[in-house]
C-alpha cells in the first residue's frame, strides 16, 4: 500500500473515533462493551501497522507537526540548493576543466545515491525530498555550467531531461516536489517545442503565451492515464496544467499583440476574454462533476480574476472609486450567490 | 526507491553527460571552421570578471554595432532568410513588433573592408569638426574634446563586425573562404524599422531592415590555465564590453591578444592568449 492510502486510512479512522464519540454522547449509537473493544483493537492495529511501515500521521497533533517539516523540509531543500549554486560559482574558477567537468558530472550521481541511501531508512521521505531537490539542483548545474565551459548553443532539450530526471524521482519515491519540478521543465521543453514549429527560436517561446497553452493542455491530458501507486498525482497534473492555461489565457485577453493569430489585438482579446469565462465555468462545473475539490476553486478564482481584470477595463476610469469597489464587492456576492445555488443543485443530484 | 529506478536515473545522468562531452569533441576535433587572433577589442573581459560570487573568467564578444556599416542587412536579404517583409513594407502596420526572431547565421568580418569603411567615416567626422569651427557652428574647446574621442575610440573599438547572414553556414563559407577573417556563428536575427532618411532628398519614410540581436555564444569561457596574466590586468584601463568611455587621466588601451577557435558546430573557443602592450594602435591625429 502506498503511503498516501495508508494515511487516508488513518484519517478515516480518526474522523470514524471523533464521529462515533459524538454518537455516543447523543445516545444515537452506543456499541456495547465487546463491540467497542473490538473496533478499538482493531484500530489500534491498523494504525500501529501504518505507523510503522509508513510513519503516517495517526493524531490531529502529528498531522500539524508533518506539515510544519514539509515546510521546513522544503525552505531547507531552496536553500541548500542555492547553497550548492552559489558554492560551485564561488570556486570553479579556482580549478581546472577536467576536475571542473569531473565535478558537475559526479555530484547529482552522488546526491542520487544520497537519495537512495536516506530513502531506504526514512519512511515520511523528508530527508529523500530534501536531497532530491539538491539532485535536481546538481543536475541543473551540471549542464547549465558545461554549456557555459565549452561556449556551447543552448538548446531546449535540456529541459527535456532535466524533466525527465525529476519525474524519475518523483514516480520512484512518490514526490510530489520533484512533480512539480519535472512539470515546470516540461513545460518549458513542451512550449518552446511548440514554438519552433512557427519558425521562431526555442528562446523566444515565451514571446507567445498560446504556446502554453498547448503545453499546458498536454499537462492536462497527462492527469487522464493511470496512476495506480501514484493516486495523488492526476490532480496534481490538472491543476497545474490549468493554472498554466488560465495564466496565458489571462495575459492574451490584456495583451492580443503577443499573440500568433492575425487578426487586430482588439478582437484577439475579447476573443481570449470568451474563451477564459468558457473554460474557467467549464472547469467549475467538470470539478463538481468529478468532485475535484482543488479543480473547483482553481476555476472559480480565475472565474473572478478573468471577471474583475474586465471590470477594471471598463470602470476605473470612468466610475468614482467608491462606485468601482462597490461594484466589485457586489459582483463577489453575485458569484457567492450563484455557487451556493449550484452547490445545492450538486447536493441535490447526490442525495 | 527501488534499483530500477535508480539504475534509470543514474543512466540518464551518465547518457546526457557522454552525449555532451561527445558534442564538445566533435565540435573541437577535426579541422576548425575558423582560426583567428583578436584582441581585448573585441574580446573585453567579461563585467562578472573579479566578481566575488564568480570566479569563473569569461571574455565578451563585442561585435560592432555600427548601424552604417550594416546597410548590406535590407529587405531582400530579409525574404532570403525567411522573414515576410512584403506583408509590412506598405502600410502603417504594428505587426512588425510581432514578428519573432528567427536563428540563423551570421558572417564575423575582422579588421576587413567593414573596419575601413567604419574607420575612414570616423576619421572624416574629425576633419568635418574644423570646418565647424572655422564656420563658427562648434566651439574650439568642444570640437577638441570630441576630436579626442572619436580618436580614443579607433584604439578601442571593435574591429569585428557583422557582414551578411544566412540559413546555410556552409555555404556562406563557400562565400566567405578566408577562416582567419571570417567567423561564422550563429545568431538570432529580428526585422526591424529604420525611420532614418536614405539621401537629403529623400522625406522621411520608414525602410524595414534587419538586425543581429545576439549573438548566441557571445561569452567565451576562459580556461583555468590560460588565466594567468589576465589577474594582474589595471581594472581602470582595461576595455569594456560594450562601449568603453574616454577617460582623459587612465584611458583604456589593449592589453592582450586572443587566439579563438570555431568549430565544426559552430562553437568558439579560447586556444590562447597573449599579453602585451604591443597590441595597441597608433592613429595619428
Amino acid at each position: 500500500m502506498p503511503n498516501d492510502q495508508a494515511q487516508r486510512r488513518a484519517d478515516r479512522i480518526r474522523a470514524f473515533r471523533e464521529e462515533l464519540e459524538v454518537l455516543q454522547n447523543e445516545n444515537v449509537l452506543v456499541l456495547d462493551e465487546q463491540q467497542a473493544v473490538r473496533v478499538e483493537g482493531y484500530h489500534e492495529t491498523l494504525l500501529e501497522r501504518f505507523a510503522s511501515l509508513y510513519d503516517v500521521d495517526v493524531s490531529g497533533a502529528d498531522k500539524q507537526l508533518s506539515w510544519g517539516m514539509r515546510i521546513v523540509s522544503f525552505l531547507g531543500a531552496l536553500a541548500l540548493s542555492a547553497a550548492v549554486f552559489f558554492f560551485f560559482y564561488r570556486f570553479w574558477g579556482f580549478l581546472g576543466t577536467g576536475v571542473q567537468v569531473g565535478i558537475l558530472a559526479a555530484s547529482p550521481m552522488v546526491a542520487l545515491l544520497g537519495v537512495e541511501f536516506v530513502a531506504r531508512r526514512e519512511k515520511t521521505l523528508y530527508f529523500a525530498s530534501l536531497l532530491s531537490l539538491i539532485a535536481f539542483t546538481c543536475f541543473i548545474l551540471n549542464l547549465f555550467v558545461l554549456g557555459t565551459i565549452f561556449n556551447i548553443t543552448p538548446s531546449q532539450n535540456a529541459f527535456l531531461v532535466w524533466g525527465a530526471f525529476a519525474l524519475i524521482l518523483a514516480y520512484a519515491l512518490g514526490l510530489r516536489l520533484m512533480l512539480v519540478a519535472g512539470m515546470t521543465c516540461l513545460m518549458g521543453y513542451l512550449a518552446a517545442t511548440v514554438g519552433t514549429w512557427s519558425g521562431c527560436y526555442w528562446l523566444s517561446f515565451g514571446e507567445r503565451p498560446e504556446n502554453f497553452i498547448v503545453a499546458g493542455a498536454l499537462l492536462v491530458a497527462a492527469g487522464a492515464l493511470p496512476h495506480r501507486r501514484r493516486g495523488t498525482f492526476p490532480n496534481l497534473y490538472r491543476g497545474y496544467g490549468l493554472l498554466v492555461v488560465f495564466i496565458a489565457i489571462l495575459i492574451l485577453s490584456n495583451w492580443g499583440a503577443i499573440s500568433y493569430l492575425p487578426w487586430s489585438p482588439g478582437t484577439i482579446e475579447a476573443g481570449y476574454q470568451v474563451l477564459g469565462f468558457l473554460l474557467a465555468g467549464g472547469v467549475i462545473a467538470l470539478g463538481i462533476r468529478r468532485r475535484w475539490t482543488g479543480i473547483t476553486n482553481l476555476g472559480s478564482t480565475f472565474f473572478a480574476l478573468y471577471l474583475y481584470t474586465k471590470i477594471f477595463d471598463w470602470w476605473w476610469d470612468w466610475m468614482p472609486k467608491y462606485l468601482f469597489f462597490l461594484v466589485l464587492g457586489l459582483t463577489a456576492i453575485l458569484i457567492l450567490l450563484v455557487l451556493k445555488r449550484v452547490r445545492a443543485v450538486a447536493r441535490g443530484g447526490i442525495s | 526507491m527501488n534499483r530500477r529506478a535508480l539504475y534509470i536515473a543514474l543512466g540518464l545522468l551518465i547518457v546526457v553527460n557522454v552525449v555532451v562531452l561527445l558534442g564538445v569533441a566533435r565540435n573541437r576535433g577535426g579541422e576548425a571552421d575558423a582560426l583567428l587572433t583578436l584582441t581585448e577589442r573585441e574580446l573585453p573581459l567579461s563585467w562578472s570578471f573579479r566578481h566575488k560570487e564568480n570566479t569563473g573568467v569569461s571574455f565578451h564578444l563585442n561585435v560592432n554595432s555600427d548601424g552604417e556599416v550594416q546597410q548590406w542587412f535590407d529587405e531582400g536579404k530579409l525574404a532570403e532568410l525567411g522573414f515576410n517583409p512584403g506583408q509590412y513594407s506598405d502600410s502603417d502596420h504594428r505587426g512588425i513588433y510581432r514578428a519573432l526572431p528567427i536563428k540563423a547565421y551570421v558572417v564575423l568580418e575582422y579588421d576587413g573592408d567593414a573596419w575601413q569603411r567604419y574607420r575612414h567615416r570616423q576619421l572624416q567626422e574629425i576633419e568635418d569638426l574644423a570646418v565647424k569651427v572655422g564656420q563658427g557652428t562648434l566651439e574650439a574647446e568642444e570640437a577638441k574634446q570630441q576630436k579626442e574621442e572619436s580618436l580614443f575610440q579607433l584604439t578601442v573599438a571593435s574591429r569585428l563586425f557583422s557582414v551578411d547572414v544566412g540559413q546555410d553556414a556552409e555555404a556562406l563559407r563557400l562565400r566567405y573562404a578566408d577562416r582567419s577573417r571570417y567567423i561564422i556563428l550563429p545568431a538570432l536575427l529580428r526585422m526591424d524599422f529604420d525611420w532614418r532618411q536614405e539621401s537629403e532628398k529623400e522625406e522621411k519614410k520608414r525602410h524595414l531592415y534587419g538586425r543581429v540581436q545576439e549573438v548566441l555564444v557571445d561569452e567565451l569561457h576562459v580556461p583555468r590555465k590560460l588565466h594567468g596574466g589576465l589577474e594582474t590586468l589595471p581594472e581602470i584601463s582595461r576595455i569594456q564590453p560594450g562601449y568603453t568611455w574616454f577617460n582623459r587621466e587612465n584611458p583604456a588601451r589593449v592589453h592582450y591578444q586572443v587566439q579563438v577557435a570555431v568549430g565544426r558546430r559552430y562553437e568558439p573557443w579560447v586556444k590562447g592568449i597573449e599579453i602585451g602592450d604591443e597590441y595597441n594602435p597608433v592613429i595619428e591625429p
